[in-house]
């Protein structure tokens, strides 16, 4: 997968947001449309939000998908126990899936 | 009466919103409540929060965040970071019967300190699954506050019937 830059992430941004005009806000029981300076400030947060993802969204769904600590020292205690603390070991294959699953971009 | 909370805010909406702006924190009190109960329209979008100084939302690179998450489908999470634009992200909230129940205490919006919160909530994510967050967040910036601002990933709406409510509690 190509990376991408933050300019790259505006102009997707740019278009994603003019393709929901108008977009709305709501202060003091109001609502109104975003004026320009918002929606300026919409496309920056979504072009950032878009650069988080592509940076660290691996880390989020690795945290999310790792075993509890607890589990992974069980893990590793029965590893041991069977004399299979190498890459054979149940801890070992169970991190090395996550990460393959995601992958660092 | 002393001691109680008092309304000084609510938004509840009658037409879908991109941001709500929750104003009216000043020194007439202490210590502020502020109360969320929304939705989403799209599913699995991320909330944020950013206070507010003169009624704008402030987009500077000040914001610090400890916090847990509670999950029922997977290890706890620490989420923590410092110099965000932005207090979110609370977790990827679901619509439906779903969406967050915030709970936060606001202490030194009203003079020139550090504006900080204390905060609790309830998500049911897209997938269905229970979180807790529990964590502070502080906008390291010596100056006073007004609101608070709430958004969602991507510019989504919260949709009709979120309720976003400001309290004072009264000296």
């Amino acid at each position: 997968m190509a990376i991408k830059t933050i300019e790259q992430f505006r102009t997707e941004a740019t278009s994603e947001i003019e393709g929901k005009k108008p977009i709305y806000k709501q202060v003091n029981n109001v609502r109104s449309e975003l004026d320009e300076s918002e929606y300026a400030q919409a496309i920056e947060d979504l072009a950032q939000s878009k650069l988080d993802k592509q940076d660290n969204q691996y880390k989020r769904d690795r945290l999310e998908s790792y075993l509890a600590w607890r589990e992974q020292l069980d893990q590793l205690f029965w590893d041991i126990d069977a004399g299979k603390l190498d890459k054979t070991g149940e801890w070992y294959k169970a991190v090395k899936k996550v990460k393959d699953t995601y992958p660092k971009p | 009466m002393s001691g109680s909370l008092v309304l000084i805010d609510s938004e509840i909406l009658t037409g879908t919103s991109a941001s709500v702006t929750l104003t009216g924190i000043s020194t007439t009190y202490n210590i502020y409540l502020c109360e969320v109960n929304a939705v989403p329209t799209t599913d699995d979008k991320n909330f944020y929060v950013r206070v507010t100084k003169g009624g704008t939302a402030q987009t500077d690179s000040e914001y610090d965040v400890a916090s847990l998450g509670l999950r029922t489908d997977a290890s706890f999470v620490d989420d923590s970071w410092t110099n965000s634009d932005t207090f979110g992200q609370w977790s990827a909230i679901g619509n439906g019967n779903e969406g967050i129940k915030l709970q936060m205490w606001l202490s030194n919006f009203q003079n020139a300190k550090y504006s900080t919160i204390t905060a609790s909530s309830v998500e049911i994510n897209a997938t269905a699954n229970l979180f807790g967050y529990v964590g502070n967040y502080t906008h390291t910036v010596e100056s006073a506050s007004d609101g608070l601002q709430f958004y969602l990933e991507s510019s989504d709406t919260f949709v009709v019937g979120s309720e976003f409510k400001l309290y004072g509690l009264k000296k």
